[in-house]
């Protein structure tokens, strides 16, 4: 809020001369019912009519400054609740890309979204209308109170007899209510996290004809958000009628009380009128603080979700002195490396590897051995459990971040993309990339020929996916992002998806360009990319247990070996099957 | 044809195992038409590449500079960072090219923008009359300068407003709002 001390200052000083404007009318009317229209008995003196045109005048007066203030006091907390909200939203936003992976491993990506939308938007509601109205309305209850006492102190203490009721029920209705927003909010992320899901993977919901199973799902949770929002009106409806019913009850009191002060001329008539103006605008603030019970409880859920993220810290956070590597020479070691994703259950185990510079490592194994996970503990997006991994004989825990990831490259199985041009996405990572520059590694990654032949260019417009690309154009593009952003290391998360021989010698060419000289991993599924690597270590559950050059393993006859046969066999099927793309199977299979 | 590539990127330049092949540049190169509607390209009076396409590279964030010329096999075999680099003749053969290829209408008022599910409808009039497209998104329109739109529909159209503030008010208002 510091930032914004002037303003808070002036919405203070604004909700303050409001208040007085508010409580000015009603005292008014009294002194035009009992100086004036009273006394009209007695004949209308020129005095009686001067009295009356100077209290309608400042009647007019006291409206219009009130309606003055309402507006800029309105337009005031709108900037302030915004400008908060904002700030929070901000830092939400930020903290969400600096938390550690395994956050995300455990939340779903829709209800994560929620909380950056709807959430922050609960909160500015409430720091937007909420807020200024509980000051003006605090300030306006303590003034009418006051002017009720020096009215009538005993008919002032017999309205506030539902007072202390209200006050009560509107704990435990605070209570009752925020628990069913919670519900409430929980099945609304949920709900907002399938529908989301089902989107993102539209294709595979069609491609297995899901439609009818996915729209069962969102069915069940669009009747459990029903039930959500159902369980707490009921509670508002409740607690808004009870609170209705004992503020009439009041007023029941007053007239007859009040009346019976009039007959007995302890009490003039003005002063009645105005104590009844005082008495509504007394209640309508009670009454709606109720609402604000309901209007916090919505924003106080919310803020416990937005500052759930925010005050989460990123695990993976650098060191009070981290060790600052501006050009790393690209020399990894893992010593006695544990790791896993959840306690207790290792991943990798007892993994010991020395890398030289510039040496490319081939990755081999079975689905799930470790292969990934070794390359994401390269990225720090994970720690080690348990021993070290160490780059340029660094412990990589010690490594400045920022300049651990600007020397690793990664170019991934799926490729990622981001809403916006080839050309925005290619310099993702190196936004101050000229377009020649662009150009230059485009060229390297055999990427520009065929970004050239869009009717766009480099200017062609890709989606999240890279749509409007095909498999191999996306892995060239990413390619070519990854020479821009020029690594000493380079993970290299090679593509399954078949192409066509000619695509196939251009992305191989591509890596072959991007390998050159930079410390490489390849998780390799093609024998092709594998022959190219100095050194292939083979992971079976977690652990290494064959390392050596293509022609020592095959010459094993261990792991390597019989994967290497499995799929020469498998290759032989898909040659007698007929497979789609037979010519690059063959191609990429071979196996000396 | 087989020279290391030149622009930026000088530290990719070494050790690269598979140079990429790098194109003919302006001062090697002549364009011309022969016979008339094809595009020729000679270098060096030398070679001829008998039908070749001028592309931009970038049409949109720089629609002035860099052109690709593709041959046959849509495989680049020139490039030209600048037109004023190459001799008069082949500057007008390419860009009467490059206009016939990247035509665009001007937009000369717009009548309504409405946007539906990401999408927005346009009706507007052009130098060709009045036109009614859709783009998809904000993805299709490009601000070239503070005061120049791009706009590309999804039939791949484009249309262009030099100076959108020289328009009507009601214009600029609808593109204030909606671009």
């Amino acid at each position: 809020m510091f930032p914004f001390k002037t303003r808070v200052v002036l919405m203070v000083a604004i909700s303050l001369l409001y208040t007085l404007a508010e409580l000015g009318p009603p005292y008014i009317m009294k002194h035009i019912i009992d100086d004036v229209l009273v006394n009209t008995g007695e004949g209308i003196t020129e005095d009686i009519l001067m009295l009356l045109y100077l209290l309608v005048g400042a009647f007019a007066v006291v409206r219009l400054m009130s309606y003055v203030l309402e507006i800029f006091g309105q337009r005031l907390s709108m900037w302030l609740g915004g400008r908060v909200t904002v700030a929070i939203r901000e830092e939400l936003y930020e903290n969400l890309s600096r938390l550690e992976m395994k956050f995300y491993n455990k939340r779903k990506i829709g209800a994560l979204i929620s909380r950056v939308s709807n959430d922050t938007e609960s909160m500015m509601n409430f720091l937007v209308d909420g807020v200024p109205y509980l000051v003006t309305n605090m300030l306006l209850l303590i003034g009418i109170l006051v002017l009720l006492f020096l009215t009538s102190w005993k008919l002032t203490l017999l309205v506030l007899i539902p007072i202390p009721l209200m006050v009560v029920g509107g704990w435990f209705f605070w209570i009752r209510l925020i628990r069913a927003y919670r519900t409430k909010y929980y099945r609304w992320s949920k709900l907002i996290g399938l529908a989301s899901e089902m989107l993102y993977s539209v294709r595979l919901v069609k491609t297995f004809v899901q439609e009818k199973r996915e729209m069962h799902r969102f069915s069940s949770d669009n009747e459990g958000v029903f039930s959500g929002d159902y369980e707490s009106e009921k509670e508002v409806a409740l607690f808004f009628g009870t609170v209705r019913m004992l503020t009439s009850s009041g007023l029941i009191l007053v007239w007859y009380f009040g009346g019976a002060e009039i007959i007995d001329e302890t009490l003039s008539l003005g002063a009645l009128m105005m104590f009844i103006s005082y008495l509504w605008m007394l209640y309508e603030p009670l009454q709606w603080f109720g609402e604000l019970n309901s209007w916090s409880s919505r924003a106080m859920s919310g803020a416990e979700k937005v500052f759930e993220v925010i005050d989460t810290p990123a695990e993976t956070e650098d060191l009070a002195t981290p060790i600052t590597i501006t050009r790393m020479k690209g020399e990894v070691k893992f010593q006695n490396a544990f790791f896993g994703y959840n306690v207790g259950e290792f991943v990798l185990k007892e993994i010991d590897l020395h890398v030289k510079p510039g040496e490319m490592i081939g990755l081999v194994g079975k689905s799930g051995s470790g292969k990934t996970t070794m390359a994401n503990l390269l990225c720090r997006f994970y720690d080690l459990d348990e021993g070290i991994l160490s780059i340029d004989d660094v412990p990589i825990r010690e490594i400045r971040l920022e300049d651990l990831r600007r020397q690793i490259g990664v170019v991934l199985q799926e490729s990622f993309f981001f809403s916006g041009t080839i050309a925005e996405n290619i310099r993702y990572s190196t936004p101050d990339a000229t377009i020649e520059q662009v150009i230059a590694a485009s060229r390297t990654a055999n990427a520009h020929d065929f970004i050239c032949g869009k009717p766009d260019g480099y200017d062609t417009q890709i989606g999240e996916n890279g749509k409007g690309l095909s498999g191999g154009e996306k892995q060239r593009v990413s390619i070519a992002r990854a020479i821009l952003h020029n690594p000493r290391i380079l993970i290299l998360d090679e593509a399954t998806s078949s192409v066509d021989s000619h695509t196939e010698k251009l992305i191989q060419e591509a890596i072959g360009n991007l390998v050159k000289g930079r410390t490489t991993f390849a998780i390799a599924h093609r024998l092709s990319t594998l022959r190219r690597a100095d050194r292939l270590v083979v992971l079976d559950d977690g652990k290494i247990v064959e390392t050596g050059t293509h022609t020592e393993l095959m010459k094993m006859k261990g792991h390597f070996f019989r994967m290497v046969e499995t799929q020469r066999g498998s290759n032989a099927v898909m040659a007698v099957g007929g497979g789609k793309n037979d010519s690059t199977r063959h191609s990429n299979g071979h196996v000396s | 044809m087989t020279k290391e590539i030149t622009i930026g990127m000088s530290e990719l330049e070494t050790g690269i195992e598979n140079p990429p092949i790098e194109p003919y540049l302006a001062h090697e190169i002549r364009v011309y038409r022969a016979p008339r509607n094809t595009v020729r390209m000679t270098v060096r009076n030398e070679r001829s590449y008998i039908r070749v396409r001028p592309v931009h590279a970038s049409p949109m964030a720089h629609p002035d500079n860099y052109i690709s010329l593709l041959d046959i096999k849509n495989e680049e075999v020139a490039f030209i960072k600048d037109l004023k680099d190459l001799d008069k003749e082949s500057r007008r053969v390419i860009e009467e090219e490059l206009t016939r290829r990247y035509l665009k209408a001007k937009i000369k008022r717009v009548h309504s923008i409405q946007m539906e599910f990401g999408v927005t409808y346009w009706d507007v009039l052009t130098d060709r009359g009045d036109r009614e497209f859709v783009i998809r998104g904000h993805e299709n329109t490009h601000w070239a300068t503070d005061k120049r739109l791009l706009i590309t529909d999804v039939d791949g159209n484009r249309f262009e407003i030099m100076d959108y503030t020289q328009l009507d008010p009601h214009s600029i208002r609808l593109i204030e709002t909606n671009v």
